[in-house]
């Protein structure tokens, strides 16, 4: 495959003779939508979730958070989540609350399979998934959320297992308001979006397909409804 | 002897069901993607001047940005694989497959996979492969093909679909795409755990940080980032931005084009595989970086084709294209963008693409291979009415491309008789008002009448309107008559 390698290169060397090796990077324009001119960043990014079928409320504070969201999920009989270790959530004793209120909370880990696959191994992985699968809501953080589009940055990594975003039918997805940008190429002009994380996401509503007559189905991938809360205040 | 591209066109023509619900989605499409833009501060030729400009500086420098972003990814320790063709790609895939044990995988939404047959290749060393993304998945079921790049199954109805899942999934039928949506999901959430390998199609790679930009509608490929062990990626070795900022803005232009969604349903960047105490992600990732032709379309008056962000605008907005639908443009790519890298790309040999003695010989004007001879006339599928240039979101010339291939196409020295017989009949009747006049009357009368084979094939392939029983200029002099 080295070959392969010296061989492409060699071939566009060849196509390219006469180009300048790098060009003078011009700036992007924005996608800024004409009726956002006048709005606040949190008005924007809640009627781009309206946009995109997300649904969403604004809690004043993370204790507030907390406890609307406990309440919501006891009396929606919810007995189990998916969710990320506690210190990755901006709603401080989050867990312990639904605990309390006999939530329980499974924070999905794969990391018991080994790399080479076994039977044994696919086995163990599947009733892992299945346990998982089964569970109804998912209760997540968001990064960022971005105004103009209402895309919410979901990151991957130790304690936030994307499982609990994905897998299950409902997701809750937490956000500082503080944490609400105007666009993603304004968020990446101010920091470096990859960190050391192996990956980012990017959640756009609940997961929707056009396939068949171009006509809504949702969660054929993940999940069917997305509700954001935002948290006024500092965590 | 039809080419098999126009027995396809005339199989499409007679179906009216087909063109009636192209014709209808196609233009929804438009009107969301004519929607999306015009609520932008950014006037339209501004955004598409930019993202022209960054793919085209992305061509111009690829050595650079493929081996920056090669260096980037393998200090993340992600596996770089280069494959000169599509043969290389799916050893590559086959022999990692076999080396770890396994002999089934999972693939998302790819259009490079197609385009190097990557799933009957991979059956044929024993690996079978499941589609993921919904469209993928119905098409699978039903052993049919891609009609969109962007929706693969949009020439199959509810109804179709119906009978297809109550035939193979014991689905009770229903018209509801939620229901069957539904099904598929628990179809492959009960499949996902017994595949260790998931492969997918990298949208754009970002070569300032290493990132691997997936995009999907519904997000598989998300699902895939976190289930797999080993994830294993295909690229085109065209499919680089300069930055993660640009990579972005693409997809965004791309998702806007492609169904006026602001941004893409589900956007996943991958910067390698996953770290130690991650608790998902794959353990393994591999880049598959694929020329297939590629790098010498680069040296070429069609390089500007490789600027393609796949987001399928052309293919709605052509009035060809919504006539005849995407299936008549054989196995790959489709619309008019398809007409002019199908017939540049190589592919996989398949049933429906064996050369024919009747395809034209394989040389440009440009002195390039014409590597799919049975794709030579695609680019007649065109009107060159330049509707596809305008909603290219990187401004591609379609027309003038599908023109030059035209061109090509009479140089390589073979048009045909029906070809010569037309060209000759114009010239003359062209040559004075009198052959004017006399080639008028000839033509109204054959275009309902009887008329010789060649030129009934011709005339039969088309729409034509019902001409008028007088012709205009005898009606004119008529009525001036003192």
């Amino acid at each position: 495959m080295n070959n392969a390698r010296d061989a492409i290169l060699a071939q566009l060397a060849q196509a390219n003779p006469q180009l300048p090796q790098s060009t003078a990077q011009t700036p992007l324009p924005g996608l800024a939508r004409l009726a956002d001119t006048d709005a606040t960043p949190t008005d924007r990014l809640t009627a781009a979730l309206e946009r995109i079928g997300a649904t969403w409320e604004l809690t004043d504070s993370p204790v507030s958070a907390r406890l609307l969201l406990a309440t919501a999920l006891q009396a929606d009989n919810v007995t189990r989540v998916l969710t990320w270790d506690e210190a990755h959530l901006p709603s401080p004793g989050l867990l312990d609350t639904l605990n309390v209120l006999g939530i329980e909370t499974m924070i999905p880990d794969l990391r018991a399979a080994p790399l080479r696959l076994r039977p044994q191994d696919l086995d163990s992985r599947g009733d892992l998934l299945q346990a998982a699968a089964g569970v109804e809501v998912g209760v997540v953080a968001a990064e960022v959320g971005f105004a103009d589009t209402g895309a919410l940055a979901v990151r991957g990594g130790a304690g936030r297992p994307l499982l609990s975003a994905f897998l299950p039918r409902r997701v809750v997805v937490l956000l500082p308001v503080s944490q609400i940008f105007p666009s993603v190429s304004r968020w990446l002009a101010r920091k470096n979006p990859l960190r050391n994380d192996a990956v980012l996401t990017f959640l756009s509503g609940p997961s929707q397909s056009l396939d068949l007559e171009l006509i809504r189905a949702a969660g054929i991938h993940g999940p069917r409804l997305v509700h954001v809360v935002l948290i006024g205040g500092s965590a | 002897m039809p080419s098999p591209f126009k027995t396809r066109v005339a199989q499409a023509l007679a179906d009216s069901d087909l063109r009636t619900s192209q014709a209808r989605a196609s233009s929804r499409l438009q009107r969301w993607r004519n929607a999306s833009f015009d609520e932008l501060e950014t006037p339209w030729p501004d955004l598409q001047a930019a993202a022209a400009a960054s793919r085209r500086a992305a061509l111009d420098d690829l050595p650079r940005l493929l081996q920056q972003l090669e260096a980037r990814l393998v200090q993340r320790g992600v596996e770089v694989v280069w494959a000169e063709d599509g043969a290389a790609a799916f050893r590559y895939i086959a022999a990692l497959a076999t080396a770890r044990g396994l002999d089934t995988a999972l693939r998302s939404r790819s259009p490079l996979a197609e385009e190097i047959g990557l799933n009957p290749a991979l059956a044929e060393a024993g690996i079978q492969v499941t589609n993921t993304n919904f469209g993928d998945y119905i098409l699978q079921l039903a052993e049919d093909r891609s009609s969109h790049p962007h929706f693969p199954a949009l020439h199959q109805s509810a109804a179709d679909v119906a009978n297809l899942f109550e035939r193979k999934l014991d689905m009770p039928k229903t018209l509801d795409p939620q229901a069957m949506g539904s099904m598929a999901r628990f179809r492959l959430r009960r499949e996902l755990p017994r595949h260790g390998m998931m492969i997918g199609q990298v949208a754009l790679a970002a070569a300032d940080n290493g990132m691997l930009v997936l995009v999907s509608d519904a997000g598989e490929d998300r699902i895939a980032a976190s289930l797999a062990r080993i994830q294993v990626l295909l690229m085109g070795i065209d499919q680089v931005a300069a930055t993660v900022d640009e990579a972005l803005f693409l997809a965004q232009m791309a998702s806007r084009s492609a169904a006026g969604q602001d941004m893409p349903g589900a956007v996943t960047m991958l910067s390698g595989p996953a770290r130690a105490g991650d608790p998902d992600g794959p353990g393994e990732l591999h880049l598959v970086i694929v020329d297939n032709g590629r790098s010498a379309l680069l040296a070429t008056p069609f390089r500007d084709a490789l600027a393609c962000i796949g987001c399928g605008a052309c293919h709605n907005v052509c009035p060809v294209t919504r006539e005849i639908g995407g299936q008549a443009y054989g196995d790959g790519y489709t619309g008019p963008i398809g007409a002019v890298l199908a017939p540049l790309i190589a592919r996989a040999p398949t049933k429906s693409r064996r050369p024919t003695r009747d395809t034209v010989p394989p040389v440009t004007a440009a002195g390039i291979p014409l590597l799919d001879p049975t794709a030579a006339d695609l680019p007649l599928a065109s009107t060159l009415c330049g509707a596809c240039a305008d909603v290219c979101p990187v401004g591609i010339d379609l027309p003038e491309m599908l023109r030059s291939l035209r061109e090509a196409r009479l140089a390589a020295g073979r048009p045909g008789l029906v070809d010569n017989t037309v060209r000759a009949a114009f010239r003359w009747a062209t040559s004075n008002p009198a052959n004017y006049h006399r080639a008028h009357g000839w033509l109204q009368r054959r275009l309902t009448g009887s008329i010789a084979p060649p030129l009934r094939a011709w005339r039969d392939g088309r729409d034509l309107p019902t001409p008028a029983d007088k012709l205009f200029r005898d009606r004119w002099a008529e009525r001036n008559r003192p």
